[in-house]
């Protein structure tokens, strides 16, 4: 007891040195956004190496689930091939009504991913080097993502869509009702739909596309299907429940969206942005 | 001993006050060289009497850093320079310690000291200080460079101002 007095005697000041620079340094992180951003890059970098090679291992026992599913992709952009040949259109890309192309998809592998905290990242295997900025829309080749929210040169990280701020703009298919997609937590393949007004024709079953107002997602990816729903009472809108149709927990491959015409839209929407938040 | 304390508290606040609403502000460098900062206030813990607290040294120096960051919209930054400034003063004394060694109620200053020595022990303690600073600033070591060169300019550029410092007011203890 004595000498342990003796020794915080003399070298408690080491302690407290030790003690408020952990403090600082915690501030630093905390609340400078540019360290904060080199120290999530830092620790991508550095554990996006690693991962990059964990999950080459993971993925060689999963290959014949994803062939199959590349498969069936396969099957269905052939399929849209030859529509689009038939209509004499050009073939890559998305297109909207009237066919300029507006997006870009770029397939990228998912190297990091969490379903299990209240907010969730992923990490996908491209970078800044590969054209990837902040801001761009991930998607499934059966649903919604994410959104990335940084970009470092090899690696780009995002939130998820089972994360508290992500917000995606959905509309119903069959009469484009549309509303906000957030998630409250727990079951990673449930979802909550709001903001869908009560005189909403809604049915349990109902599918949920991608509303494409924001310029993170082309219009008409199926999101998900209406599983439940009821108004409470005095509320003029619906509380939805929403079962998701991709399974974030098993992402390998996705697809990064570029928005060849984000920029344009975004500049014509900027004033009106600044009275209320917009939905991504 | 009072005095001392009243003095003290008093250029802690004159110092981040000089330090957050002046050199802040001022730029020798301009946008193409922007490589000079001034720092005053380690002069604050330069100017603690010997005698002080190793724990309280680190704590005041803790203390001065917030006070400056809350200027600068950095926390932590010159907080984490700052105590460390002071945790690695004693040693600095140490190492400057006149023949003799020091008197009990001895302050480090230029008029107890003379200039040549308080130029000694100042230079050491502010480059140390400077460069703590632009090494976490950057917060990556491919900046290097330019964590040097901004020591190097700031170094010399905030001796200047710290030695004007001391001739206006000559702090006495």
């Amino acid at each position: 007891m004595q000498s342990i007095l003796y020794f915080l005697f003399r070298y408690g000041y080491v302690l407290l040195f030790v003690f408020l620079q952990i403090v600082s340094l915690n501030l630093v992180v905390r609340f400078n956004p540019h360290q904060n951003v080199i120290f999530l890059r830092s620790s991508s970098q550095v554990s996006g190496w690693l991962l990059d090679h964990y999950n080459a291992t993971v993925q060689f026992f999963n290959l014949s689930q994803v062939a199959e599913k590349l498969a069936e992709e396969n099957a269905e952009l052939r399929a849209m091939t030859s529509t689009f040949q038939e209509l004499n259109r050009p073939t890559t890309g998305y297109l909207d009504s009237n066919s300029t192309q507006k997006y870009i998809l770029m397939a990228a592998k998912v190297i990091n991913n969490s379903i299990s905290n209240l907010d969730n990242y992923f990490t996908l295997d491209v970078g800044s080097r590969e054209g990837v900025e902040k801001g761009m829309g991930v998607v499934q080749s059966e649903g919604v993502m994410g959104v990335i929210i940084d970009v470092s040169e090899q690696y780009a990280r995002g939130i998820s869509l089972l994360h508290r701020d992500a917000k995606i703009s959905v509309a119903i298919e069959r009469n484009h009702f549309f509303g906000t997609l957030s998630w409250p937590g727990g079951n990673p393949k449930f979802a909550k739909l709001t903001d869908v007004p009560k005189h909403a024709d809604i049915v349990e079953g109902d599918v949920l596309i991608t509303s494409g107002f924001s310029a993170l997602f082309p219009h008409g990816i199926r999101v998900g299907e209406i599983v439940g729903y009821s108004l409470q009472e005095g509320s003029n809108f619906y509380d939805i429940d929403v079962k998701l149709t991709n399974d974030l927990s098993t992402a390998h491959y996705v697809y990064v969206v570029k928005n060849l015409t984000a920029k344009e839209q975004q500049e014509l929407e900027q004033p009106t942005s600044q009275h209320g938040k917009s939905n991504h | 001993m009072e005095r001392v304390i009243t003095r003290n508290i008093l250029r802690f606040i004159l110092l981040v006050l000089l330090q957050g609403l002046i050199f802040h502000r001022i730029n020798p460098g301009g946008t193409d060289f922007n490589y000079i900062l001034i720092f005053i206030y380690p002069l604050f813990i330069m100017l603690l009497p010997i005698q002080i607290g190793k724990a309280l040294l680190i704590f005041l120096g803790f203390l001065l850093g917030i006070g400056v960051d809350l200027f600068y919209d950095s926390p932590g930054l010159h907080a984490s320079a700052a105590t460390f400034t002071a945790f690695i003063r004693p040693f600095v004394l140490g190492a400057v310690q006149p023949r003799g060694g020091y008197k009990i109620n001895a302050v480090p200053n230029q008029y107890q000291f003379g200039f040549n020595w308080f130029v000694r022990y100042s230079s050491i303690l502010l480059i140390f200080h400077l460069f703590w600073y632009f090494i976490f600033e950057a917060f990556q070591f491919s900046q290097i460079f330019h964590v040097l060169l901004k020591t190097i300019c700031s170094f010399i550029a905030s001796l200047i101002f710290i030695v004007i410092y001391v001739f206006i007011f000559n702090p006495k203890d």
